[in-house]
């Protein structure tokens, strides 16, 4: 909400030769028309309340029409009292001396008050004036101070300006060699060129430092006066305000940039630490097994063999879906994940996944739920068997052994839905909205389970650039539920980067 | 089978833990295995003779390992295997007898295993 200003009360322009010359006249014609009415109450008035009525009128001019006018009628007055009220009447004579006196106190009187009285209006016109000058600054620098966003600061200062000024127009313009880019804001009723050179414009350099960031252009009505020293003042600590704002803006944007800088720096040391640890753990087990078998003096049986065996082919397929989610990652980081969609039925998948799987689905009952006759859908199968293992790696990962593991499937609409619900821990909510950003884990202190924090990314890119959607949420009887739809039909939406493009966004781990 | 030396491997890795304890078994040891920490704790009723000891667990730290070791009367002779390099403070706190980085030959392990407690 901007907060509309009162314009500031100016000082009266020059006023055309006329004008003057009507106050004149008005001041004349008061005194006339005073002299008329107190020459017919004449007989009921002394020759004291006539001065006094007399000096009324003349501080009315004053106060009315101003310093001049006032003088001009405390002579006229002085002149129609001697010759309509003094005797000898219809004459400028005057037969007391003292009455001379009189005459002469009263224009001296009526003069001083209209001199007084004048300048005290000036001195009050001026203390209001100078009030609203520093009320106005003050609310200017407010606004400026409260406003952290350089384009809406811009937008509100111009507007302010425009009314506070009674600018016709008034524009903005800052080029930024710190990065902000070019920001140009416009207020008031006429539009204005930058390179405009119009007499009327008012152009002011903004500087930050010794460079010059910009231009503030204000253009003034056609026959406005140019500005006084209090709407100057009011320009310049304006403009000085502004570029401290500006400055802030900019030195704001480049700790940001140094920060993001930072971060992704730190994101990757720990990326590459995470990925170092998970590929040397299958490592481990895999070279352990290899030089249990070659060492001759034991005698294995058939079952060590197999075992020894068996973990050396689950473990090299562990290592190898890690290396593909490293580089699907980076492919939907770079927004050139293009799924070889062909048509297949998600219960093959799931089926293939789960055998692969069993192995290190040691100890965690799975309960499937799939139903039957679901229609075939366009996928890249490799991609969707990834997604389905990364949420079951997820679920073995994050839940304690022994607990159940559920996978549902139906057909839901035009699209079918896949489910993984586990019945560990849950996540905490504050992690929710997070949880498919890339890099980001749900730490648990100083131990936990480690990992690149780059699955469910990739599940989420790889669902979204088949057109569907990732759901989590937690389960009413406690635990985690992820959730993937994939389309029947081929739309056109799954075809455009947009939809994995969004997940480059990468959220920071906090 | 008393005079078998008892080794416990906490190792939060089944498919790893598995092949140690198969290969500590095939060599003559009792084995008992604990996948973390707490699982480690319950299964110490009896003193092992040797703990083989993953110092990266999912729920405890080498801090809270430490801790639990100093509560030991008399010392456990340890070999821990980490696939990180483990910091030193918490390496000198657990005071173990080798350590052996991950990946590793599993000679490499029986053989500081026979080091320091001979199988029969």
């Amino acid at each position: 909400m901007v907060k509309q200003f009162a314009a500031l009360p100016f000082r009266p322009d020059p006023r055309p030769a006329w004008y003057n010359r009507l106050r004149y006249l008005a001041a004349a014609l008061g005194v006339t028309v005073a002299t008329g009415v107190l020459w017919l109450a004449q007989p009921v008035l002394s020759l004291g309340s006539v001065y006094l009525i007399y000096l009324v009128i003349v501080v009315a001019v004053a106060v009315g029409w101003g310093l001049r006018q006032g003088v001009l009628a405390s002579g006229l007055a002085f002149l129609c009292a001697n010759y309509f009220f003094h005797p000898p009447v219809f004459t400028f004579d005057i037969a007391q001396p003292q009455d001379v006196l009189a005459l002469v106190i009263f224009l001296g009187i009526a003069t001083l008050t209209s001199q007084l009285v004048a300048s005290l209006q000036r001195e009050a016109q001026e203390a209001r004036r100078s009030q609203q000058v520093t009320a106005t600054l003050y609310e200017l620098s407010q606004t400026i101070n409260r406003q952290h966003n350089l384009a809406s600061l811009l937008q509100e200062v111009t507007v302010q300006l425009c009314n506070v000024l009674n600018l016709e127009s008034i524009i903005i313009s800052i080029v930024d060699p710190g990065g902000l880019g070019r920001v140009t804001t416009h207020s008031g009723s006429s539009p204005l060129a930058e390179n405009n050179a119009d007499t009327n414009v008012v152009r002011l350099p903004l500087t930050a430092g010794v460079h010059s960031i910009g231009n503030l252009l204000m253009k003034l009505p056609a026959g406005r006066r140019p500005f006084d020293l209090e709407e100057r003042r009011i320009v310049e600590a304006f403009r000085d305000q502004l570029q401290m704002a500006i400055e802030r803006a900019q030195l704001q944007q480049t700790a940001i940039q140094i920060e993001v800088l930072r971060r992704t720096d730190s994101l990757r040391l720990a990326l590459l630490s995470a990925v170092a640890h998970d590929l040397r753990t299958p490592l481990t087990s895999i070279k352990a097994s290899a030089t249990s078998l070659l060492n001759m003096k034991i005698n294995w049986s058939e079952e060590d063999e197999s075992a020894f065996l068996g973990a050396i082919v689950g473990e090299a397929d562990h290592i190898n879906s890690l290396v593909s989610n490293l580089l699907d990652s980076a492919r939907i980081e770079e927004g050139r994940l293009s799924p070889h969609k062909e048509l297949h039925s998600i219960s093959d998948v799931i089926e293939t996944v789960l055998e692969r799987l069993t192995p290190r689905l040691k100890g965690h009952p799975l309960q499937t739920e799939i139903e039957p006759d679901l229609p075939f859908i366009p996928m890249d199968v490799v991609e969707i068997d990834e997604v389905i293992t990364n949420l079951l790696e997820n679920a073995i990962k994050y839940t304690p052994p022994g607990t159940p593991i559920h996978i549902r499937a139906k057909q839901q609409g035009d699209a079918i839905k896949i489910e993984v619900a586990d019945e560990g821990p849950g996540i905490p909510p504050q992690h929710l909205q997070y949880i498919f950003d890339r890099f980001y884990r749900v730490a648990k202190g100083g131990a936990g389970p480690t990992g690149t924090g780059l699955g469910l990314s990739i599940v989420k890119g790889i669902v979204e650039a088949h057109g569907g959607e990732v759901q989590v949420s937690n389960r009413l009887g406690g635990g985690a539920m992820f959730s993937f739809t994939l389309p029947l039909q081929t739309s056109n939406r799954s075809e455009q980067p947009t939809a994995v493009e969004r997940v480059n966004g990468a959220s920071v781990p906090s | 089978m008393a005079q078998q030396p008892f080794v416990l491997v906490v190792e939060d890795d089944d498919q790893l833990r598995s092949i140690i304890a198969r290969n500590l078994k095939a060599s003559g040891y009792f084995v008992l295995q604990a996948a973390n920490f707490s699982e480690a704790v319950d299964r110490i009723d009896i003193k092992p003779n040797l703990m083989i000891l993953d110092i990266n667990l999912p729920d405890a730290t080498g801090w809270d390992v430490a801790k639990w070791l100093a509560s030991f009367t008399s010392p456990v002779p340890i070999i821990v295997i980490s696939g990180a390099t483990p910091d030193p403070k918490q390496l000198e706190h657990i005071e173990p007898k080798a350590f052996l980085a991950k990946p590793f030959a599993i000679e490499e392990l029986l053989e500081l295993v026979q080091q320091h407690v001979p199988s029969k």
